[in-house]
């Protein structure tokens, strides 16, 4: 005969689960437990529902239970059939993976778009300003303002959140100051890292905004770290060292996956 | 034909042409997710197939409806990933070394396990959804009570076991928790 759920029980059960029972009550009821099979479905029952419907937990099954039909599954799944199913799942996504990496027509309409929109500028540029037109790149994908906020309302006062309203109201010195006491454990330590190179840049501090940037390029994100590489080459062009961003833009260029790839690309093309 | 029939059917026939749209159209998505929290895209391809296998295995075996097939991919990888997390913490101390079918197969019973409870959780009452899946998440009846504003916490404490109890006379009476059971 199964057991009655009773309140009382479940509250036992519950108990048991989150660890709040005194030492004679789970004594007792581990005794219980040893001795009612019945009872400890009960419990499996109940874990299992707190863990899935928690959301929390994943809820891990052990090898031990569901033998059967684990032996079952694995048996299947090795079979020629299922191994055949699984191939041509690979098979397609090698070839998905292949057709990522050529370029798809319609972005080869844009790029010659792109390309006579670059060539009307760069002679706009080249007939009036000659000489800044390296730094005019810097000019049009740097944008600080972009930067992310992480300052919330009520939050705890930190080095970080006084750096960035520092930085808000374009005290950039003062900014510099708290950033500069960002620890790499800090939550926010790779985004402190940009508020602090562009501040430098603000204050054509280049050298500075530089070291700050490879800081970042050698964080342990790829995606941050070339996102470092990123800003230092705009720092470089800023300063209209050509042959120094094109270094950093080959390598760029390299993996799609990077921050600002196709624009990399396409500055890459016009440079070279 | 909808959507998710004709993957479900390009799936379970090994059909590589289809298969592709499905990365085409779901496999970014996963990607960003898995990329997003703490894994690679090596991670994120080996997520994918384990995702696209799980349907393929519960789908041969018993066919269900499955409204938004974006979604539920969704849901089963996303619990691939959280399991592959865990065990990456506990594989530091207790060593075990398992080949991906034997991996495969203890995610399947789990991922069952999983869409079991979910299914008969949501023939609730949305009342009754909405306070156990706070009790459930470790909200106490004190917790409970500003919540939801009941009367008292005997209310709430009556309330939840009703709900309860609903839920676990769902679960015993459908068969394939016999059937569980029996595997256990």
């Amino acid at each position: 005969m199964a057991i009655k759920l009773t309140e009382q029980l479940l509250a036992q059960i519950d108990g048991y689960l989150k660890d709040t029972l005194s030492t004679s009550e789970k004594e007792a009821f581990e005794k219980r437990l040893q001795n009612e099979p019945e009872l400890q479905e009960e419990v499996r029952l109940q874990q299992q529902l707190f863990d899935i419907l928690g959301k929390e937990e994943w809820h891990a099954v052990q090898r031990s239970e569901y033998k059967e039909r684990m032996n079952e599954l694995t048996s299947k799944l090795r079979s020629q059939e299922y191994q055949g199913l699984s191939a041509c799942i690979r098979n397609a996504e090698n070839a998905y993976l292949e057709e990522q990496t050529k370029v798809s027509p319609l972005r080869k309409y844009y790029r010659y778009i792109a390309l006579a929109a670059v060539i009307i500028v760069f002679f706009g540029i080249y007939f009036t300003q000659m000489n800044s037109s390296y730094r005019s790149y810097y000019e049009q994908y740097i944008n600080w303002s972009e930067l992310p906020s992480f300052v919330e309302k009520g939050q705890d006062q930190n080095n970080f959140s006084h750096g960035e309203t520092a930085f808000k109201q374009e005290n950039y010195k003062e900014a510099i100051t708290f950033f500069q006491q960002v620890t790499p454990s800090h939550e926010f330590y790779i985004h402190s890292l940009e508020y602090l190179g562009a501040a430098y840049d603000l204050l054509d501090e280049n050298d500075n905004a530089i070291t700050t940037f490879q800081k970042l390029a050698n964080v342990e994100d790829p995606y941050e770290r070339s996102k470092g590489n990123w800003y230092t080459a705009m720092i470089y062009l800023k300063m209209k060292n050509k042959d120094k961003a094109i270094g950093i833009l080959r390598e760029l260029v390299k993996d799609s996956e990077n921050y600002k790839y196709e624009k990399a690309r396409g500055l890459l093309k016009k440079l070279e | 034909m909808k959507d998710s029939e004709r993957y479900i059917n390009a799936l379970i026939t090994g059909n590589e042409k289809i298969t592709k749209e499905i990365y085409v159209k779901l496999f970014p998505k996963i990607k960003s997710f898995v990329l997003k929290n703490r894994g690679d895209s090596q991670d994120a391809s080996d997520v994918f197939h384990d995702g696209l296998m799980y349907i393929i295995v519960s789908q041969k075996e018993k066919r269900s409806e499955i409204k938004s097939f974006e979604a539920y991919l969704f849901v089963v990888c996303k619990n691939i990933w959280k399991k592959t997390l865990k065990n990456k913490v506990i594989k530091s101390d207790t060593l075990t070394l398992e080949d991906k079918e034997s991996a495969l197969s203890t995610f399947v019973v789990e991922q069952e396990l999983f869409d079991f409870y979910i299914e008969k959780f949501d023939l609730l009452s949305e009342n009754c959804k909405e306070i156990l899946g706070s009790y459930f998440n470790g909200l106490s009846y004190e917790e409970l009570l500003t919540e939801y504003a009941y009367a008292s916490i005997n209310t709430i404490r009556q309330r939840v076991f009703k709900c309860r109890t609903k839920l676990i006379k769902l679960i015993k009476e459908d068969k394939l928790f016999q059937k569980l059971k029996k595997w256990q």
